[in-house]
């Protein structure tokens, strides 16, 4: 459910970005690529709602259980760089996704749900396309500007902290420390 | 020994930076932006490779780091593994009770029925 969640806000996300970043005259042939990860999110959010019902349940029955911290108020100009939001959503948080979708597919293996598995699988190879997306118009719209690459590999770390955070989170709530794992978000699983 | 990535070909996924057990690759610290292996600290244990979906990490058996720095990296990923299989047990005890909670509570809803 919270994957569910995580994709209609991947169209929100992108659909958005495709339209807002028009404004800051990028590159033409990046409004088309990221219009095509629209479009992919599109299709994730399509699959994990038949996914659900595939496992007895439906669109409505869970609430939405995504975590971390909502954004109230004024977001700040420079917070809305693209480089800064390929290098948050792109890189740090679809990267991280890649660890997410390889271990329900674990999972689904073990278990037998060899449709879990496939799809996962699908998505996975997607997920890897958006990383590739965004890892490569960071570094476009910044190449002429290492300011704007340094803020937004800094925004970048700091995203990931949280992400790591999260994740150890998660880990001490079933009872397990994670002390052992790297410094890298690398909680064991 | 150590393992090398073709930097041309990163995308910086950071999911090898997640899943060395010895922290040694970096990424933050790099002026090129762009994910590193500190040869150091590389045990040549393979998970980063297999992990990698561009599949650019390759073995280089010519580059040799200090013995002493190796027994080091060794250390770091068996209090790594430890911690793996302890989270590993506590993510099935708390699966099997969730399993056994729902369980329970459809046996009395069941059972209420019935009577
Ligand atoms: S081979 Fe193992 S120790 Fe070496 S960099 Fe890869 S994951 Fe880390
Ligand atoms: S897993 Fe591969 S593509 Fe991802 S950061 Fe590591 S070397 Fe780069
Ligand atoms: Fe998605
Ligand atoms: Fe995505």
């Amino acid at each position: 459910m919270s994957i569910l969640s995580a994709e209609f806000r991947g169209i929100d996300f992108f659909g958005r970005f495709t339209v807002e970043t028009q404004e800051q005259y990028v590159p033409w042939h990046m409004t088309l690529g990221f219009a095509r990860q629209t479009f992919d999110e599109s299709r994730h959010t399509l699959l994990n709602m038949k996914l659900l019902e595939h496992l007895g349940s439906h669109l409505g029955e869970y609430p939405d259980i995504i975590l971390g911290p909502q954004r109230g108020g004024e977001i700040p100009e420079e917070e809305l760089d693209p480089a800064i939001l390929l290098a948050r959503i792109n890189v740090a948080l679809e990267g991280f996704a890649l660890t997410t979708f390889e271990e329900i597919r674990a999972l689904a293996r073990d278990l037998g749900e060899e449709l879990i598995e496939h799809c996962h699988d699908y998505n996975m190879a997607d997920e890897v396309t958006h990383v590739a997306l965004g890892d490569y118009w960071l570094e476009r719209l910044s190449q002429e500007q290492p300011w704007r690459k340094d803020r937004a590999r800094a925004a970048q770390e700091e995203f990931e902290k949280m992400l790591s955070m999260v994740r150890e989170m998660a880990a001490n709530f079933v009872g397990a420390t994670a002390g052992g794992s790297n410094q890298n978000g690398g909680t064991p699983g | 020994m150590a393992y090398v990535i073709d930097q041309d070909r990163c995308i910086n996924c950071w999911w090898c930076r997640r899943a060395c057990p010895t922290d040694t690759i970096h990424y933050f610290d790099q002026p090129n932006r762009k994910h590193w292996i500190d040869p150091e600290g590389c045990i040549d244990c393979d998970i980063c490779a297999q992990v990698c979906p561009m599949d650019c990490i390759d073995h280089h058996p010519e580059i040799t780091p200090p013995p002493e720095k190796l027994e080091a990296a060794k250390a770091r990923a068996r209090a790594w593994a430890g911690d793996r299989r302890r989270l590993k047990l506590a993510v099935r005890g708390y699966a099997e009770a969730q399993v056994l909670r729902i369980a329970g509570n459809g046996k009395r809803e069941n059972g209420n029925g019935a009577d």
